[in-house]
Order: C-alpha cells, then sequence, then structure tokens
C-alpha cells in the first residue's frame, strides 16, 4: 500500500487526538446530512425540525452531564454527540414522540458510548444500538407516516400512515409498491419510512461529499451496496432483476446506513481491506434479513452485527504502515509465488 | 467466629454473581419481575445453606476421588425436595420458576461454594457461608429484577407505576438482563477501585 | 486447590489396582445415593398427593370455567397434542367437549384446556400451564380478556389465523410467538373436536 494513502484522515480509528480535529470531521458530516435534513421537513413537515433539533440536544446534554458527574474533560466541542443526535432522529419515524428520542439519546450517550470510555472506545454504532434499544416501543417506532404530511412543529396524534416500500419488499409485493412509488419517488424521496432515510440522492449527494472532502473512504459504502445490488439482482425472488434491485437499494436506510453508519470511524475496520469486507458482510446481512427474516429492514442491525465483528477483521488485516512496509510485505511474498505457481 | 466477614464477603467483596460470576443463566433468566427474584433467591439460598451443612458434615467420609459426584447427589437431592416443597406449597412461584428450579442443579454458586468453602471448613462455618452467599445471590436478583421490571413493564412487585406501555420493551427480554447485569457488574468493579484506593492512602 | 488434594490425585493408577479401596469409592457413593434417594422418597411420599391434588383442582376449575357442565367424561383420543378429552355432559345431555391441548410458545410448552360446543365453537379457552415471558407472552396466557377473543370461533371459516386472513386472531403486539401458540392449541382442540364427532356419527 502506499503511503500517499495514509494522507485519508478515514483509514485509521484510534488516530483521531486533537479536539480541532475531529470537531472539523463532524462538521463536515453534519453539513452532508443537512441536505436530507432539509428535504424530509419539506416532506414530512415541520416536526421533523423539532425531532431532530430535540435529538441533538438531547445528546449534547446527556454528553455533559456524565462527563461532568465523572470529572472528566468535556468533549461536547468534538460535536460527535451532535453527529449521533441527527443519526438517531434520521433512523427514527418521523412522528416519533418526543420522550421516545430522550430515552434514545441516553442510552446512545450514556450506556453505548461513554460507559466504555467516550469517543472513540465504543465498539458499536451508538446512533444504530439506540434504534435497537428503543424498538422497545414498537407501535410508535413501525408508525410510518405518509409522505406529504406536513406534520406541524409540535407534532399531532392523527396522522396518515402508510405502509413503507420495505414493507412491500418484504411481501415480494414489487407490483404493488411500483403502483404506490415509482422510481423517481423512491430515488428524490416521496415515500414512507424513516426521517432521515427517504431521499437517496440528497444523501448519496452528502455520501460523495464526504468522500470528496476525505472524511470517508469509498471503500465500505461501495462494497456495501454493491454487495445488496448483486444479491438482489441474482436473487429477485421472481421479479424483474433490475427494478427489484433498484427499489431495494433505495428504499429502506441503505444509503443512509452505508455512507452514514457503517464509515463510523471508531466501528468500522482500520484497513481498506477490512473496510472492504465490512461492506460485504453488512450487505450480505442486510439481504439475508430483508428475505429471511421478520423484519422488514436489515440495515440497522446488519451494520450492528458487523460492528462486533471489526475487532476481529482488524486482528486478522493489518494495515500496511509507514516505516515497516517490508515487515508485513514479505510474508506475502510466498503465497503469491504459491498462487502463480498454480496458475 | 466472623460472622461479619463472611457476610461482606457474600454481599460484597466476594458476590457470588458481580464478583465470582457464578450462576449467570438463571441470573439472566429469571430477572423479570421481583415475585420471581425473591422466589429464585430464597430457593437457592436454602438449598446452599443445606448442601453446604451435609457436604461440611461429610467432608472427612467423602474420598476425594468422587467428591464431585458426591456433591452432586447431595444437591439434587435438596434440588428436587424443594422442587416439590414449591409445586406442593407454592403453587404460584413454582409456576413462574417454572424450569429453573431444576436447573439450580447445575448452578454454579452452589457447587463451587461446596468444593471451594463446605468440603474444607467446620460446620458453623459452612452453613454461615451459604447463608451469606445466598443473601449475596438473592439481593443482587432483587436488584436485577426490579430495574428489569420497573423499566421493562412499569410496575414493582407487581404494583403499577406508571402505564405498562410506556415500559420498555427490551429491559424485559434477554438483552435487559444483560445490559442490567453488565452495568451492575461495572458499578461493582468501580465501586471495588474505589474502595481499594481509599484503603490505599 | 490445595497441594494435598493434587497430591492424593496423582497415584491414580495405583488406587484403581486396589479393590478395597475401590469397594471403599462405590460403597460411600452408594451409601450418599441411598440416604438421599430415601429422603427424596419421604418428601415425594407427602407432597405427591398434594401436588396431584391440586393439578386436579387446577384442571377442573379449568373445565369448568371453559364449559360450565355437571359432568365430565373422559374420551379415549389419539390425536396428536391433545393430552386428554372429556365429554362435558350437562342434564343428561351432551354440551360439548373439553380438549387439553400441549402446544408451543415461545417459553416452550405449554398447557391448554379448550372448550368446544356441538356445534364446533369454541366456548372458552384456558392456559393451565406455561413457561412464557413474564410482562410480554404472560400478556397472552395470564390475561382472560385475550383469551376470550377466541370465544365463538370455529373452523366453519378454515384455521385461526393470528393478525390476518379472514379467521382472525388479533395477538398481542411483541408477543406474536405466544399469541400464535395459543391460536395452534385452539386449532387442534377444533380439529381434533371435529375428528372425534366424525368418528363417532
Amino acid at each position: 500500500m502506499d503511503y500517499k494513502e495514509l494522507n485519508l484522515i478515514g483509514s485509521s480509528s484510534p488516530h483521531i487526538r486533537t479536539k480541532d480535529g475531529t470537531a472539523h470531521i463532524m462538521a463536515e458530516v453534519l453539513i452532508a446530512l443537512v441536505p436530507a435534513l432539509a428535504f424530509s421537513v419539506y416532506n414530512f413537515g415541520w416536526y421533523v425540525l423539532t425531532v431532530t433539533a430535540v435529538s441533538v440536544v438531547g445528546c449534547c446534554f446527556f454528553e455533559w452531564l456524565y462527563r461532568a458527574l465523572m470529572k472528566k474533560n468535556n468533549t461536547i466541542g468534538d460535536c460527535s454527540a451532535a453527529v449521533t443526535g441527527m443519526l438517531i432522529a434520521f433512523v427514527c419515524p418521523p412522528n416519533i414522540p418526543l420522550w421516545i428520542i430522550l430515552i434514545g439519546d441516553f442510552f446512545a450517550i450514556v450506556i453505548v458510548k461513554q460507559l466504555f470510555g467516550g469517543i472513540g472506545k465504543n465498539f458499536l454504532n451508538p446512533a444504530l444500538a439506540a434504534r435497537a434499544f428503543m424498538l422497545s416501543w414498537a407501535s410508535a417506532m413501525s408508525t410510518w407516516v405518509v409522505p406529504g404530511s406536513k406534520l406541524p412543529v409540535f407534532g399531532t396524534v392523527d396522522v396518515v400512515t402508510s405502509a413503507t416500500p420495505m414493507a412491500y419488499l418484504h411481501e415480494n409485493n414489487l407490483q404493488g409498491l411500483m403502483e404506490v412509488y415509482d422510481l423517481q419517488d423512491m430515488l428524490i424521496g416521496f415515500i414512507g419510512g424513516s426521517l432521515g432515510e427517504v431521499s437517496a440522492l440528497l444523501l448519496i449527494l452528502g455520501g460523495v461529499w464526504m468522500i470528496i472532502r476525505k472524511i470517508i473512504t469509498w471503500y465500505i459504502p461501495v462494497s456495501y451496496i454493491g454487495t445488496v445490488a448483486v444479491l438482489t439482482f441474482l436473487f429477485p425472488r421472481g421479479n424483474d432483476p433490475m427494478t427489484w434491485m433498484l427499489y431495494n437499494i433505495l428504499g429502506g436506510g441503505l444509503i443512509l446506513g452505508a455512507f452514514f453508519m457503517a464509515t463510523d470511524y471508531v466501528t468500522s475496520p482500520v484497513s481498506h481491506k477490512g473496510q472492504v469486507i465490512f461492506g460485504i458482510g453488512c450487505g450480505l446481512i442486510t439481504v439475508f434479513i430483508r428475505y429471511f427474516g421478520s423484519y422488514s429492514e436489515g440495515v440497522c442491525y446488519a451494520i450492528l452485527v458487523m460492528n462486533l465483528t471489526v475487532w476481529m477483521i482488524d486482528k486478522n488485516i493489518k494495515p500496511s504502515r509507514f516505516g515497516v512496509a517490508k515487515a508485513p510485505k514479505a510474508p506475502k511474498e510466498p503465497k503469491e509465488k504459491k498462487e502463480a505457481a498454480e496458475k | 467466629m466472623n460472622f461479619g466477614k463472611q457476610l461482606k464477603e457474600g454481599l460484597l467483596t466476594q458476590n457470588p454473581v458481580l464478583v465470582q460470576l457464578l450462576g449467570m443463566c438463571s441470573t439472566l433468566a429469571i430477572t423479570t419481575s421481583i415475585s420471581n427474584g425473591l422466589g429464585m433467591g430464597v430457593s437457592v439460598m436454602i438449598i446452599l445453606t443445606c448442601s453446604n451443612i451435609v457436604i461440611s458434615l461429610l467432608r472427612k467420609i467423602i474420598p476425594d476421588q468422587i467428591r464431585i459426584a458426591a456433591y452432586i447427589v447431595v444437591i439434587a437431592g435438596f434440588v428436587t425436595m424443594v422442587d416439590l416443597l414449591l409445586q406442593a406449597y407454592f403453587q404460584d412461584i413454582a409456576e413462574s420458576l417454572g424450569v429453573f428450579i431444576p436447573l439450580i442443579v447445575v448452578n454454579c454458586i452452589i457447587l463451587a461454594r461446596a468444593e471451594s468453602f463446605a468440603s474444607k471448613n467446620k460446620v458453623l462455618p459452612a452453613a454461615v457461608d451459604g447463608i451469606c452467599q445466598g443473601i449475596g445471590y438473592t439481593l443482587v436478583l432483587l436488584v436485577m429484577s426490579a430495574i428489569r421490571e420497573f423499566l421493562g413493564s412499569g410496575s414493582l412487585a407487581g404494583y403499577q407505576i406508571f402505564p405498562s406501555e410506556y415500559g420498555a420493551l427490551m429491559m424485559a427480554l434477554p438483552v435487559g438482563g444483560f445490559l442490567t447485569l453488565g452495568c451492575l457488574i461495572a458499578l461493582m468493579q468501580w465501586a471495588q477501585d474505589k474502595a481499594a484506593n481509599k484503603e490505599g492512602k | 486447590m490445595s497441594k494435598e488434594k493434587t497430591a492424593a490425585v496423582q497415584p491414580k493408577a495405583k488406587v484403581e489396582l486396589d479393590p478395597r479401596f475401590t469397594a471403599k469409592l462405590t460403597l460411600t457413593l452408594l451409601g450418599i445415593c441411598a440416604v438421599v434417594a430415601l429422603l427424596l422418597g419421604v418428601v415425594n411420599s407427602v407432597t405427591e398427593p398434594i401436588i396431584e391434588e391440586i393439578q386436579a383442582e387446577k384442571t377442573a376449575a379449568a373445565m369448568s370455567q371453559v364449559l360450565p357442565a355437571d359432568e365430565y367424561q373422559k374420551v379415549e383420543t389419539t390425536y396428536p397434542n391433545v393430552t386428554a378429552m372429556n365429554k362435558a355432559v350437562s342434564g343428561g345431555e351432551q354440551i360439548g367437549y373439553v380438549v387439553e391441548v400441549a402446544t408451543n410458545g415461545f417459553g416452550g410448552a405449554m398447557s391448554m384446556v379448550v372448550g368446544v360446543d356441538m356445534d364446533g365453537a369454541v366456548t372458552g379457552v384456558s392456559v393451565t400451564d406455561n413457561s412464557e415471558t413474564a410482562n410480554i407472552g404472560t400478556k397472552v396466557v395470564n390475561d382472560q380478556t385475550v383469551l376470550d377473543r377466541f370465544i365463538g370461533m370455529s373452523h366453519a371459516d378454515g384455521e385461526i389465523t393470528v393478525n390476518s386472513g379472514t379467521n382472525r386472531f388479533d395477538g398481542v403486539s411483541g408477543a406474536t410467538v405466544s399469541s400464535k401458540g395459543v391460536t395452534a392449541g385452539v386449532n387442534t382442540a377444533l380439529a381434533a373436536v371435529a375428528e372425534q364427532k366424525g368418528g363417532e356419527a
């Protein structure tokens, strides 16, 4: 591997050292999320903004509170809690009650992140772990308002609900889905679903922005989405492969998860090879859950499960380090020779 | 006779669940309501005390080579007796604990105390050890089941405190058991570290 | 473990050769087993009638709850998963069947009693034994208002299904497996009664 590649800040997780560095990265992530949030406000109404604001403030508050109570240096300045708060809001239904959001914030920041030592030490993605816990309130977490709901600032109880694209796909009812949402709706985001996951186009835009700004590398998103694409194309469950694949990629939280969750530095492998394996694993589990599970969407659990394997991937795939490049390369040679010999 | 020391060990420094990490299976499985936790804890305490007494009495008779087999027979005997008695006189508890009463036979706490304490000590300390370790176990079960029952279904010992639809379902599921136990063990470590630091000063 | 014990274990090969020592081991273990077995026998002889009485009472209570009648007459049946079947007779006339079925929930085996009238409709359901998760599965099996939703349902419109289909049983959200288990039990009972009636006619 070329040392130049180490320019990418995203390539090695434990090396985030200065506060400025983290704050800068997190600010870029927040910027990348803004277009999708703006669209969500347009799609679902002002309540979306309330939810996001409460979630961000909640996360920052719990971070500050824990660090203050434990008499540790305060870390809200690095904005990582704000990003977690934003992502928690993004993975919830648009009309989620605020008290559930706050419990999710508490779980993400205190239980998942701070109890393990704060930023850089958590082994699960806090936002996704929080979502898994928030499923405690199953009915609130699976009430999907129709797109164009225009929820008022403080929310409302009588909402019109609809099935998400994932529910149609889970029942293998592509025809029914195509009647409700065409591919253009799916791409732009005029669909039902979690608050921040609907607009695939703007999320991809945000993801590309992050790649251009060298916040993340392309390895995880591409290998993740690619795996899902290949699997759904090869096994379309009796539908037109291309259409089935596109609906599967654009529906649900795949784009959001692949660009913004799976790429979390702390909970993804450090080496590029490891990141590709991580992405493929996420893709496999996502498709398995969508096809064979009782849940219609599998992105959350896929990423959480793969988070648990990161230590294993990192242990077995050591990134080549600057200055000691020769040592790890040496054992590789006989392998290559062997392959050559086999050919 | 240092009852105080043994009690302190059972409750804190050598707590069977939080420090020795014994009997995890039943701890995780049955702590969904306070009545379950109490029933299980008291059952284990009785069996532990009885088996400790008997094993201590027999410690010079049982040859080393067959000690584990002998302990298991004694423990299994007491477990079956408690199981039958519960079914006969405490039907409700027997029903809600179900298979976990027979499974006390393989609860590591009892075998571990038989092996590491009762077989090497006189009857009285062994009995006290059984009671103290049993109290330690029961206390952890009570704390865990109180946390899980309260957060999971909004009630404490059956009294509804907030409506159950606000309860976190995850806390009543196995996930909640692992979460609660993890947090309690961490708390215990933290407290012990703190106490050790104080003593060091 | 202490040093003495490891020392005692080491000359194992020699020990095995000594028949007197082997005999001693065997006899000791046999003695312990015999004493435990004797005690268990005593406890069992005390508790057995009580447990049986409780079980009989529970079954009787469940039977009269699901289909009140003057008398219950046992019927032989070999239908799978049906543990017992009774004709319910009131005023000299048969008014229906009471079926005990075994089914599976989230926590393993459940046994339930289902009352079925002569038209093949459910008159009542009661779960007599279960190991469902407290506060989740128990919301189905211990909540009579939930179980009463079965009353009046029959196989006239096909098998009962949970949360779907025309012959629909509204389960408890979060406790799908328990709801399905109970529904399967009711389906079994209805099918068994249909077969029984077909055999008699």
